[in-house]
């Protein structure tokens, strides 16, 4: 027997008050911890899909809505742009690289994105298995693609017109045929159906119809500035002089992240509002253990035992509140992330792993730690004036 | 060995309590009889250094109390005395044997799991020993809290009232098993008492 025992033993004697005192405890940690990842992650997660685009073209309309559809594939894009005035941006010296992208179908509610191989080189996306795409109606599907929609190499679909699920309409006659596989890269592409640009056109086109390369459209073009100075010049001369509009993806996303982060720091203050009140509860929870206790303290110290052993006997059954809420609450803000992760997955074609404690994290349980031990100290001063001779001389 | 000299204790200025000296030699046993009121509890909170008397010494063995600093005071009553209280504590959020384990580990840190089973057998509760002691029986609190007293063999056993809810029988069988546990120790055994059938069992009576 010892006193980290006993502490124990005391804490788990009155299930229900340790219950009650871990709740809020648990809940605030379970918050900071799961909005400290999910906003990391995030950041994360769209820092790396952006990166290989510095720039794109499309329709006006808001630049927010083109980043978000062409290089995030998340909203719907602005509309067309001429592919001939595409081609032409892409002779300029101040780009290095571009490629063009084009929408129109989805086959199960995963985009069918038309594009050009080099598409999958800003990605550094390669093949697992199968080859690329070299005629029309043949697709090569994003890893996360092929489990969801469960399609392998030599498989046929239809496409539906749109990019939701819900759409009624299919394409009749023209079956798309999956002839690669990439490996996973943790990126947008690993959501995608890639086929050629001229897949879309044929898909949309009329039977007997000719492609007039005068009308030929496509969504968008996304563009790598072959030196710093593109930055300055590039959208500013597409904004001005073309009836396209230029979006700089970074500033955007920058700017979208901020709008989030004035959501996510609000949470941030409530749950550590709730830590507060969780040491006050602490608090409270631990001064009614020690008026409950006090003829169990007094016999303690006709043991023998001292004040301050007294004193630690309080502050170990806090410190085993404080370190079992933020064990709970950290697993419950991974079960949550992990709930969102596979949320996120279906919607959005993201995922959240399960990261390894962060720094951040702790300092968070150093926080906890802190706040339980302030709570406890406090809550146990009056054993140093515990009058012993008067609690047990009292009937009971 | 206990020796006591003009020993007073106030409550408060019309609240004083002055004492008759004591002077018990090594493994004597005293009762202490008084009606209600007289100061009994007092008088023993006093030799156990749970009071710290207004004026007058207190020295058992070789160590005068009021000298000790608190922590010794706490450390010196842990080893020399056992005390029995009028009311039964216990720890409740332990069994009856992690009780005895407890006392045992005040304030030496001593581990002796065959002293808990020995003693706990000598009282009749040696099965009792994994048992909440919510559990028990008034009779088994009574021993539970002689068991406690003397675990950790001490040099001075206090009792205060420890008749008062028994009947003439277990009475005796109590008081015997306190003489018997003292005399096995060499120990001084202090018995705080108005019951009368306890005033023949002893010959050294102190009336307060």
């Amino acid at each position: 027997m010892n006193l980290v025992k006993l502490s124990f033993k005391n804490l788990i004697s009155k299930p229900l008050n340790a219950v009650l005192s871990l709740l809020l405890l648990v809940l605030s940690v379970a918050l900071v911890t799961f909005m400290l990842q999910l906003s990391a992650q995030v950041k994360g997660n769209l820092d790396k899909n952006i990166k290989p685009v510095d720039l794109v073209v499309g329709a006006k309309g808001s630049p927010l809505q083109l980043v978000l559809s062409s290089v995030l594939h998340i909203d719907a894009p602005t509309g067309n742009i001429k592919l001939k005035d595409a081609e032409k941006l892409r002779k300029s010296r101040l780009v290095k690289a571009a490629v063009p992208v084009s929408y129109g179908d989805n086959y199960k509610g995963v985009r069918i994105l038309g594009t050009e191989t080099s598409y999958l080189k800003l990605y550094h996306a390669e093949l697992e298995n199968g080859t690329l795409f070299n005629t029309s109606h043949q697709v090569v599907l994003g890893s996360a693609t092929a489990k969801k929609l469960n399609l392998k190499l030599g498989d046929t679909f239809l496409s539906s017109h749109g990019l939701a699920d819900q759409s009624l309409e299919e394409h009749h006659g023209h079956p798309f045929k999956v002839v690669g596989i990439l490996k996973t890269t943790g990126s947008v592409v690993d959501n995608l159906i890639i086929t050629s640009l001229e897949s879309i056109w044929d898909v949309h086109s009329h039977p007997g119809e000719e492609h007039h390369d005068d009308d030929l459209e496509v969504t968008s073009l996304l563009i790598q500035f072959s030196n710093p100075m593109a930055m300055m010049q590039l959208p500013r001369y597409i904004n001005d002089k073309t009836n396209m509009q230029a979006a700089l993806p970074s500033l955007e996303i920058n700017r979208l992240v901020k709008l989030l982060g004035v959501g996510v720091q609000t949470i941030q203050l409530i749950a550590i509002a709730i830590l507060l009140v969780s040491g006050l509860s602490i608090f409270i929870s631990l001064l009614k253990a020690i008026r409950e206790r006090r003829q169990e303290l007094a016999l303690l110290r006709t043991y023998g035992a001292t004040s301050g052993q007294l004193l630690w006997l309080v502050l170990l059954e806090g410190l085993f509140l404080g370190f079992i809420g933020y064990v709970l609450g950290w697993l419950i803000g991974r079960l949550g992330l992990w709930v969102i992760s596979t949320y996120a997955q279906n919607s959005y074609g993201y995922t959240f792993n399960l990261a390894t404690p962060t720094k951040w994290e702790a300092l968070l349980l150093l926080a906890t730690l802190g706040i339980t031990v302030l709570a406890s100290v406090l809550a146990s001063l009056s054993v140093f004036k515990l009058n012993v001779s008067k609690i047990l001389s009292a009937e009971k | 060995m206990i020796k006591t000299s003009k020993l007073q204790f106030s409550y408060s200025t019309e609240n004083t309590f002055g004492f008759p000296d004591i002077s018990l030699p090594e493994g004597e046993h005293l009762l202490i009889l008084g009606s209600s009121g007289v100061g009994k509890t007092t008088l023993l909170h006093l030799l156990a250094g749970l009071l710290p008397a207004s004026s007058g010494n207190i020295t058992i063995g070789n160590t005068a109390l009021e000298q000790l600093s608190r922590k010794k005071l706490d450390a010196f009553r842990g080893r020399q005395m056992g005390i029995i209280f009028q009311n039964d504590y216990f720890i409740h959020a332990l069994s009856v044997g992690e009780n005895l384990a407890l006392r045992l580990y005040f304030p030496d840190k001593k581990k002796d799991p065959t002293r808990i089973k020995e003693l706990a057998e000598r009282l009749g509760i040696l099965e009792l020993l994994p048992k909440k002691v919510t559990a028990l029986s008034e009779g088994q609190r009574q021993r539970l809290s002689i068991a406690l007293a003397l675990i950790n063999k001490p040099k001075i056993i206090f009792a205060d009232e420890p008749t008062a809810s028994l009947d003439d029988k277990n009475c005796e069988k109590v008081i015997a098993l306190l003489k018997e546990e003292a005399s096995n120790s060499n120990a001084n055994l202090l018995i705080i008492t108005h019951d009368q059938r306890v005033k023949t069992m002893f010959k050294n009576h102190l009336y307060l």
